[in-house]
């Protein structure tokens, strides 16, 4: 189980009603991978999150977390996954300390890792941790998101625009601590995000989904050449947007 | 002098409490007790006058210690932060030792209107005022232990908080449909209840059963909203909980545990309290009728969960029914 890749996606196919959202999307993440997950708005990307994270029933395909797949043994790889949920899941009547509690004990740890306790601190959220999530700005519950998603050292850390509300400094520690656990090789990190210049620093991958699937994929030399040259990520994206484009309108 | 008048005039604004507290709770002391009461008690303050005074005194500075703490740490937080100290924070400190300076005058003045002594009644005004006085005195210049401060700022030190706690627990989740309750259960909401109630009476209606019914539809109120909560908070606890491993009957006794004790309890007192009634439904058949709707509220709220917890992640139900297994790897135990 442990040669397994941390994510193996086969063939994820994922329709509402008529209209397809995914359409045989294929993707393997090794053990100590970080892969950003990039797109236009409405791509699919938060859609492909929620089917790894088997809160959406795919159509077709098959999602493997640590070779568990998720259709059959839900329990088991959900053990292994971090899922970062959106800000405005989060239970807004119960307090911060109350959420880390619940959710360590939903993990089935004994306790919060002090790794997260202290990563709470470094984000100044501790002394804001006895306080209903209502109070919170849209920032601190961002970051109270991402500590549930930290919890019980996952295997797969699945993130969906989380550094969306962070102030600079809590993102650039986040960023570092996510990049210091993907390097000790302790888990894998699929980021869906629209900031570039997290995935031109800190991503190994990166991939591109337009209208359902991946068209295009950049590898970390092909990352350091892009944060290297003038050209940036964004220029790159938009050319691959435009050949795509033009190829559908040839066919 | 007019406009530190006006000043003052403003801070006491912000706290109608304490007019109306001046004006309420004297009125139902001398309501409450005769003025002969109000005599003897008087001449029992007046006889032990210096015991009077201590406790009167100590109760001033306890209060105005705590309530300038309070209004310090509260100011730490305000924009006006760098202002001298404003009379609204010295109105808060001292609301508490003028609403007992009010009764206790209220109180002399009864009795001595009852026949307390002119020389008794002098020595326990100035005593009380000099104590209200030293005790006030004492508590605001009193040095007292610096709040923690916290700022909302990146560029200066917080201290942490002492008091976290660091145990996982699931069961913290049974405070989550409470919350829910009291939202739903605040006094605008149950005073337009018991409108309700009091316009369905008729007229005529004696005022014991009036009482009744009112508590009885408070009563009621409360285990409907406390099941409506259960049911409410459910679907939101299933979602959010859905990417951990947490099984279905784990997640429904922590949502529900703690609302079922409470309804439970308020059954019971309420069981205890209509045998002491003149009513109809008496012993088995009132014990009978609030276990029904204990285990009425329990069916809901399993129901309701079992619902979330189906909807919270298709894949548990769809999934497996229409799809062969991707790896042999013994049973799913995702059943919880």
């Amino acid at each position: 189980m442990r040669d397994e890749p941390a994510l193996e996606i086969r063939g994820l196919r994922v329709a509402f009603g008529e209209r397809r959202v995914l359409e045989g999307v294929d993707l393997t993440l090794r053990r100590g991978e970080w892969l950003a997950l990039l797109g236009p708005n409405g791509a699919g990307k938060t859609t492909m999150l929620r089917a790894i994270a088997g809160l959406l029933a795919p159509s077709a395909g098959d999602v493997l977390i640590g070779g568990v797949p998720v259709s059959t043994h839900a329990r088991e790889a959900r053990a292994l996954l971090g899922f970062g949920c959106a800000p405005e899941q989060l239970p807004g009547l119960l307090t911060g300390r109350q959420c880390l509690q619940i959710y360590a004990a939903a993990k089935g740890l004994g306790a919060p890792e002090s790794e997260v306790i202290e990563l709470a601190s470094s984000f100044r959220l501790d002394a804001l941790l006895d306080g209903y999530v209502d109070t919170y700005s849209t920032g601190t519950r961002q970051k109270l998101a991402v500590l549930l998603s930290l919890l019980g050292t996952p295997t797969l850390l699945v993130l969906d625009e989380a550094f969306n509300g962070l102030d600079p400094a809590s993102s650039l520690i986040l960023k570092r601590h996510l990049r210091a656990a993907v390097d000790r090789g302790r888990c894998s990190v699929l980021l869906a995000t629209h900031a570039l210049d997290v995935v031109e620093r800190y991503a190994d991958r990166a991939a591109l989904l337009l209208e359902g699937r991946l068209v295009h994929e950049w590898r970390a030399p092909e990352l350091a050449a892009l944060r290297a040259s003038s050209q940036g990520l964004e220029t790159a994206i938009a050319e691959v947007a435009a050949a795509v484009e033009a190829s559908r309108s040839r066919s | 002098m007019q406009s530190r008048w006006l000043q003052w005039r403003n801070a006491l604004r912000r706290h109608p409490s304490i007019y109306a507290a001046l004006i309420i709770v004297p009125a139902a002391f001398v309501w409450g007790c005769s003025r002969g009461a109000a005599r003897a008690l008087m001449q029992q303050a007046a006889a032990h006058w210096l015991l009077t005074a201590s406790v009167f005194a100590a109760l001033c500075a306890a209060s105005v210690t705590r309530a300038r703490a309070r209004a310090q740490q509260r100011q730490l937080h305000s924009w006006l932060a760098a202002l001298p100290v404003s009379n609204r924070l010295v109105v808060a400190a001292v609301r508490v030792p003028l609403l007992a300076l009010g009764i206790i005058l209220v109180a002399v003045g009864t009795a001595w209107g009852a026949g307390l002594s002119a020389a008794a009644t002098a020595l326990l005004l100035s005593s009380i005022a000099g104590a209200g006085a030293l005790g006030v005195g004492i508590g605001w210049y009193w040095p007292h232990r610096q709040a923690p401060l916290i700022p909302p700022s990146w560029y200066t030190r917080i201290r942490r908080s002492r008091q976290a706690s660091r145990h996982a627990w699931v069961w913290g989740l049974g405070t989550w449909p409470l919350a829910r309750s009291q939202v739903w259960g605040r006094p605008r909401i149950t005073a337009r209840q018991l409108a309700l109630v009091a316009l369905a009476m008729p007229l005529g209606t004696p005022a014991i059963q009036a009482l009744l019914a009112m508590g009885a539809a408070l009563i009621a109120a409360y285990l409907l909203r406390m099941l409506a909560a259960t049911v409410r908070v459910a679907f939101p606890a299933a979602r959010w909980l859905a990417p951990t491993p947490i099984g279905f009957v784990r997640l429904t006794c922590a949502l529900i545990w703690l609302a079922l004790l409470r309804q439970l309890m308020v059954i019971a007192l309420l069981l205890l309290f209509v045998r002491a009634l003149p009513l109809a439904v008496r012993g088995t058949q009132a014990l009978t009728r609030g276990a029904g709707c204990w285990l009425a509220s329990l069916a809901v709220s399993v129901a309701a969960c079992a619902w979330a917890y189906a909807r919270s992640s298709p894949d548990r139900a769809a999934l497996r029914a229409r799809r062969a297994p991707i790896q042999a790897g013994g049973e799913s135990s995702d059943a919880g």
